[in-house]
């Protein structure tokens, strides 16, 4: 009897967390939806919800807060889900596209599009980020090299390669001072600019991204285990390595050319999620997409009052959550070398 | 003898560097001028030279050679190629009190920024021991949390930037490294700490050496390790704090230049250390020459230009390094 109930509490228990997060997103999101610089009353926010209605406020709501708290959110279950699948990929509870150099090559590539061509379309810039993220992976691929368990190794040359890259971005943000304020900005990670245009831009990439995600992830599985494990269960293992690394690639750099290299988030939800659901990939993956939306969107609205009535990139708080969570996931690897 | 005529090829590399400096820029000083300015004849140009491109070029061997030997010591004392001066937060943990001085007491006297950035080096060294349980962690996860700390400083510093846009540029030109403007009251406030330091640095290569061997040979040869790394990461981060604090954050130099030397002069710390230093002074002048070369009138600041340098050496050498080992 007893038995039976464990594994029915057992069962209930992930529908239970699936809930109570979707739950908690909302409230995020009503919240983001309410409250900021202008004053919303709650009738005007379920009008401009609704659609009825057309005072300046209804706007506000239309046009400003609804596309960026959902871009926040698609953006938020982006990196998420490419942060889980560098560190499947790498194994390495450590890694994450911020930390080896993917971001900032998908911001140089941004850049450097910004100031030598004017006038790039959203889905040219998100495609520069694709190349720029590719650079960056390469050149973190060639300074650490494929060797198992080099954790540690993997991890300081994505940094290097972060900072070769950024302060390359730097440079040319110097050498072109005009527009520097809103670049900054953009550079830091940040999802206040986003309106209907970005929303529209990036959707299709989170949703293919996503979708190829579960249906590749029987062959992910696989990277859970020892590499010559996966081989002899008939895996190949370069081939899902490959399009996983494509995956970190679209997943993050579409979120990098719309959003700015948000720090941090790509790592933490992972085991986050991972410390609350367990390490089942069927069920992982769709919740660490779900909590890194929510918390995105937490973090939105959070930014929104550090300066208030200022706004400040969400990046920031991110960094400053995660930076010491790093902290203590390194303190954790004792006995890597 | 190979090790001897490397030392003595960088310095005359440190040198030629240095007259081509001070004789090219924005105008460029024949050579018969320049050295009757440097001799005390008066010439027309005797005021650039003396005044501006002089200290200019002294900070810059001060300087290079500063944090080419805190590279030295970071690497052996975390025991990874990949370590340097910016990789353990260090040089961010100076960029943020010096932005902070820069935008939250925008007035204040020209001494205040770079004394700002050594309490901001000696802080996060602080905070780098305080969480690394006073070095008793493995060298690879106390290189990870300098990482992390890094990175929140790195966070401190978009924030003041976003919050006072009007300052950016000043900023962002202090954070990827300057040599422009540095007179010399920068070159004689950093000169001590670097004569002073050098040498004390030279003289620790002996424990350079054991620590680069791992815990247990370390302990073998009869070194208390825990007293050893904290001593000499208090001389890396003086090294960095001085220099970091005279030419804002300069990326690459603490990284590359020990690996050159490494290849030059093989892993003893005796020739390492000097050599290495050299090599950091000739890389920041070759850097601050190109970049005023470049484009003139207007500079590419000297920490872009030594990252363009530096990092396709950088990937090279790894490569080489990791085919080596297989």
């Amino acid at each position: 009897m007893p038995n039976t109930i464990r594994t029915e509490k057992q069962k209930l228990y992930p529908f239970l967390l699936f809930l109570f997060t979707f739950i908690l997103m909302l409230v995020s999101m009503i919240s983001n939806l309410k409250w900021g610089q202008a004053h919303i009353s709650w009738r005007v926010l379920y009008e401009a919800l609704t659609y009825q209605g057309d005072s300046k406020e209804h706007l506000y709501i239309q046009t400003l807060r609804l596309p960026r708290t959902l871009t926040a959110f698609v953006v938020g279950a982006q990196l998420a889900v490419a942060g889980l699948l560098t560190q499947l990929i790498t194994r390495n509870p450590l890694a994450s596209p911020h930390i080896f150099g993917i971001n900032a090559g998908a911001s140089l590539a941004v850049v450097s599009g910004l100031v030598f061509f004017a006038g790039l379309s959203f889905i040219q810039s998100i495609f520069l980020a694709f190349i720029g993220a590719a650079l960056g992976a390469l050149l973190v691929w060639a300074l650490a090299g494929t060797e198992q368990k080099q954790y540690v190794r993997l991890a300081l040359a994505g940094i290097a390669v972060h900072f070769l890259l950024s302060s390359l971005t730097e440079g040319l943000i110097i050498l072109n001072q005009h527009a520097t304020d809103s670049m900054m900005f953009w550079l830091v990670g940040s999802v206040s600019n986003a309106a209907w245009g970005e929303f529209g831009a990036i959707w299709p990439f989170t949703v293919f991204g996503l979708l190829a995600t579960i249906c590749l992830l029987p062959s992910f599985k696989l990277l859970l285990l020892d590499d010559s494990v996966a081989a002899g269960l008939g895996s190949r293992i370069h081939i899902t390595r490959l399009m996983g690394v494509l995956l970190v690639i679209v997943l993050s750099g579409s979120a990098v050319a719309i959003c700015g290299p948000i720090a941090f988030l790509c790592l933490i939800v992972p085991h986050i999620a991972g410390s609350l659901i367990g390490r089942k990939l069927p069920l992982l993956v769709p919740y660490t997409a779900l909590l890194g939306g929510c918390l995105l969107i937490a973090a939105d609205f959070i930014s929104k009052f550090i300066a208030f009535p200022f706004e400040s990139p969400v990046g920031i708080i991110t960094a400053a959550v995660g930076g010491p969570f790093f902290i203590y996931l390194a303190r954790k690897q004792r006995r890597g070398r | 003898m190979r090790r001897g005529i490397a030392l003595f090829a960088a310095f005359v590399l440190l040198l030629i560097l240095g007259l081509f400096s001070l004789r090219s820029g924005a105008v460029t000083v024949p050579f018969s001028d320049l050295w009757s300015s440097l001799l005390g004849h008066d010439t027309p140009s005797s005021y650039i030279v003396l005044q501006y491109r002089l200290p200019r070029v002294l900070t810059a061997i001060l300087a290079g050679s500063g944090l080419a030997a805190a590279g030295v010591i970071l690497q052996s004392l975390i025991r990874n190629p990949l370590a340097s001066p910016d990789v353990i937060g260090i040089t961010k943990g100076a960029g943020f009190t010096a932005a902070a001085v820069i935008f939250l007491f925008p007035g204040s006297p020209s001494y205040v920024l770079p004394l700002a950035a050594f309490g901001g080096a000696i802080a996060a060294m602080l905070l780098l021991l305080l969480l690394s349980k006073r070095m008793t962690l493995s060298p690879a996860s106390f290189a990870l949390v300098g990482v992390a700390l890094g990175a929140v400083f790195q966070a401190g510093i978009q924030y003041l930037l976003v919050k006072h846009p009007s300052n950016i540029n000043m900023t962002l030109l202090w954070m990827s490294g300057s040599l422009w403007g540095r007179g010399w009251e920068i070159a004689l406030s950093l000169l001590p700490w670097i004569v002073v330091l050098l040498p004390v640095a030279w003289l620790q290569y002996r424990r350079l050496d054991v620590l680069q061997l791992g815990d247990e040979g370390g302990t073998a040869l009869g070194i208390s390790l825990r007293p050893a790394r904290i001593g000499l990461l208090l001389l890396a981060v003086a090294l960095t704090g001085s220099s970091v604090a005279a030419v804002g954050s300069i990326g690459f130099i603490g990284l590359i230049s020990p690996h050159i030397a490494r290849l030059i002069a093989g892993g003893r710390h005796q020739w390492m250390v000097p050599l290495s230093a050299l090599i950091g002074a000739d890389l920041l002048l070759l850097g601050d020459w190109l970049g005023r070369l470049i484009i003139i009138p207007r500079e590419v600041p000297v920490g872009i230009m030594t990252a363009v340098i530096g990092a396709p050496y950088f990937i090279y050498l790894l490569r080489r390094e990791r085919k080596r080992r297989a």
